[in-house]
């Protein structure tokens, strides 16, 4: 059983998909409570000091500066996130994901092969597997996240048999989210 | 108000900032510095880092092949070459770390490894760490 994919990701693509399901990750998540407690707590400390005289109206003012903090700091967070995370997949970090790819599935074993190395992985090296939108997201042991893009449709029924027989061999689920402890290299978020 | 009421104090505060500086300061710093390294390497990432690993040098490039994966890297791929300690860092410009210990490797293998790489890229040696920072 041998079967070969060729394909190539779009960077732009690429870009809208992990903008759009950025913020379920975890760290992030962790890191936005942070950053919306400590704005919080100081707003409070000003309001408290400006209209000590008259607390009915401080409180009023504490929360509707709650309210508007949580949109603000969402709405300026997914700006920073799409221009860093463009600056990251523009640099020499994820140029192999970029280029063109040739994917071999042997009865031990994927192969991936690009411009600059080949890389072997044996089954027991699989942990994870996701398929959402037009990704196949398949993460090893190794410091390798593989992306194969199932946007074109004559790969579809290849695609599916990959899936299949990565199942069959090293007894993972297929999970249709997004992983929430993904890491991108280069990349921290604060 | 503290200058002003504590003059006969005011020698002692200084000490107690000194000490805070030189020695209570750079011990928490440390401990969680060695906390953090560990959590980075308890990831499930750097599985393939702690295996029993073979290192092949062809004409082709480096090859390096365990029980979880093989990777071959062609020679347009290595970017830089840290040296720290007799340690061997080989970095690629995918920031994938290729890591030689110093108790697997005697000194004139190293240096024929070293030799070997520079002979076919023109890539330099620095003795500093790489920024090991992964997000």
């Amino acid at each position: 059983m041998i079967l070969i994919i060729t394909y190539e990701v779009n960077k732009s693509d690429f870009l809208d998909f992990h903008c759009k399901y950025i913020f379920s990750l975890i760290t992030l998540k962790k890191y936005i409570k942070y950053l919306y407690i400590v704005f919080s707590i100081v707003f409070f400390i000003c309001f408290t000091i400006a209209f000590s005289m008259a607390i009915r109206i401080a409180l009023i003012c504490m929360i509707i500066a709650a309210f508007l903090t949580r949109n603000f700091l969402s709405n300026m967070y997914k700006r920073k996130v799409r221009r860093n995370l463009l600056r990251v997949f523009n640099s020499d970090i994820y140029k192999n994901t970029f280029s063109k790819t040739e994917l071999l599935l042997t009865e031990k074993s994927i192969q991936i092969k690009t411009d600059y190395a080949t890389k072997i992985f044996l089954w027991e090296a699989i942990y994870d597997l996701h398929l959402i939108d037009n990704y196949l997201i398949i993460r090893t042991l190794s410091d390798e996240i593989i992306y194969v893009s199932t946007s074109n449709t004559e790969h579809l029924k290849k695609i599916s048999k990959l899936v299949e027989v990565i199942m069959n061999y090293s007894n993972l689920e297929l999970n249709k989210n997004f992983p929430n402890d993904l890491k991108y290299k280069g990349y921290i978020f604060f | 108000m503290i200058l002003a009421s504590g003059v006969p104090y005011f020698p002692i505060i200084i000490a107690l900032f000194l000490i805070c500086c030189f020695i209570i300061v750079p011990l928490v710093v440390s401990d969680s510095y060695k906390a953090n390294i560990k959590k980075l390497y308890s990831l499930k990432i750097f599985d393939n880092y702690f295996c029993n690993t073979t290192f092949i040098i062809s004409n082709e490039g480096i090859k390096t092949m365990t029980s979880l994966c093989e990777v071959h890297y062609k020679w347009n791929a290595l970017k830089m070459i840290h040296m720290v300690d007799g340690n061997i860092y080989i970095e690629t410009f995918m920031r994938e770390f290729i890591f030689l210990g110093r108790d697997s490797l005697s000194e004139s293998l190293r240096k024929e490894i070293i030799d070997k790489i520079q002979a076919n890229t023109d890539i330099r040696v620095l003795k500093v760490m790489p920024d090991l920072v992964f997000g």
